[in-house]
């Protein structure tokens, strides 16, 4: 728990609309990139996204620091992802044919083309894998190993025991190394 | 030979085992080829996955959460500054606020209300002007008016009386339920009841103090089932706490099981 989290959500409370500006420009990449990696889609990680700081900026006056705010808004948005795919009917799992397609096009630039292209391609068969996960895998394998949250954080924004965490994280991580290896 | 399971596999990957784990493991995987490969493979996605490319939220998104928060963030910092307002007050100020706020609202319906009945509904509005020009016919019928307002005052204290006694658990607990309502820092519907939230625990109206006999976690099958008829509800459990309600005459205790 920090003071700087419990005084922004207190300014907020007491109408300082710059807090909420604070928090969105402290938090909007994360919650945009979780929801892209959740769903594997830019347009409609950009709706859940919106539907998670409509939420942040509803009940950021009643957050008290139980935890620090970065989990709790790490909370919101993978609720606010849940929520999304339950009206959907889509929350077990989901496949989708282009994910990596829309989202592996800038790899990093230290590398040769060569290297550059093979690493696409493998960006591109990851993301499209990480789509045909159970959606309770992929959230624990996106919190670690994409936005590189701790075994605590993780069973924290999803409210789960820490054998729980390991357990996902684990089968998770498995499954994705099987569809590669099928996939090449 | 027994193989590591393969959260052992992905813990070690993770340096998260224990030092007795982290031997095991590394024993086995000195004679063993499948599962130096199983590891391989896993330590190839973590890596890969670490490095998908993170990407900027559009402009769009900026712009459209400040729209839509502005609109509203105004109704929303109102309604908590009278809910934080009305929490800090004393009991006697509770009960002369509400007094008061009741009082004036009887006045205004039954000024409007008289003016309608009197002179029509194109009337209606000027009606309190004419109580201040003593000339006018209006400086008349507020002197006839004020016995009745007095009944009226009457009325809506009584019930502005019961609505706080009634309002958590009854007239029996009318003494406490003072400090109560100031412990309630925000009110909210969800699954077609109305939930007050006291701390981290959101509690169903009428519920009040009453110590429940099942406590179920968030993640459990029996919440779950309420999640899928109730997100509203959950919503209340996922922004912090537990929720308190009443089930088929059990009182039910759903929590943020964290550990």
């Amino acid at each position: 728990m920090s003071n700087a989290d419990v005084d922004l959500a207190e300014r907020h409370r007491s109408g300082d609309t710059t807090a909420f500006n604070e928090v969105y420009e402290a938090y909007s990449e994360m919650v945009f990139n979780v929801a892209l990696r959740m769903c594997g889609n830019l347009d409609e990680a950009s709706d859940i996204s919106q539907e998670a700081f409509i939420k942040v900026n509803r009940y950021l006056g009643g957050f008290r620091g139980r935890s620090s705010l970065r989990t709790w808004i790490y909370r919101v948005a993978v609720n606010s992802c849940r929520s999304r795919f339950r009206k959907q009917n889509r929350w077990q799992s989901r496949v989708i044919a282009d994910g990596g397609e829309q989202l592996e096009s800038m790899p990093g630039t230290d590398r040769s083309p060569e290297e550059r292209a093979i690493a696409r391609g493998t960006m591109r068969l990851l993301s499209a894998a990480l789509m045909q996960l159970p959606a309770i895998f992929r959230e624990a394998v996106v919190l670690r190993d994409v936005e590189g949250l701790t075994y605590d954080e993780i069973a924290a924004v999803l409210g789960v025991r820490i054998g729980t965490v390991r357990s996902r994280i684990a089968r998770g991580r498995d499954r994705l190394r099987t569809i590669l290896e099928e996939q090449s | 030979m027994s193989h590591p399971s393969v959260e052992l596999l992905s813990s070690y990957l993770d340096d998260h085992l224990r030092e007795s784990e982290r031997l095991h493991v590394e024993s086995h995987l000195d004679g063993c080829q499948e599962c130096r490969e199983r590891l391989n493979g896993m330590t190839h996605v973590v890596h890969h996955l670490a490095g998908l490319s993170r990407m900027a939220p559009p402009l769009q998104l900026g712009l459209e959460v400040r729209r839509r928060v502005s609109i509203e963030g105004r109704g929303d910092t109102l309604l908590q500054r009278l809910e934080e307002g009305v929490a800090q007050l004393s009991l006697q100020a509770s009960i002369v606020s509400a007094f008061a706020v009741v009082v004036a609202l009887s006045v205004i319906i039954y000024v409007v209300a008289a003016g309608v009945e009197r002179h029509g509904p194109s009337a209606a509005a000027p009606r309190a002007i004419a109580s201040e020009k003593a000339a006018e016919p209006g400086q008349q019928d507020a002197a006839v008016q004020a016995p009745e307002e007095k009944k009226d005052i009457g009325r809506a204290e009584a019930m502005a009386s019961n609505a706080l006694s009634d309002g958590v658990g009854g007239r029996q607990e009318a003494e406490q339920t003072p400090r109560r309502r100031a412990d309630i820092l925000e009110s909210r519907p969800a699954a077609g009841r109305t939930f007050d939230r006291q701390g981290d625990l959101w509690i169903e109206q009428g519920v009040g103090a009453t110590t429940p006999t099942i406590y179920l976690t968030n993640g459990s099958q029996l919440a779950r089932q309420w999640w899928e008829r109730y997100p509203e509800l959950e919503e209340l459990v996922d922004l912090g706490g537990s929720v308190r309600l009443r089930l088929d005459g059990e009182i039910v205790e759903i929590r943020f099981d964290t550990e």
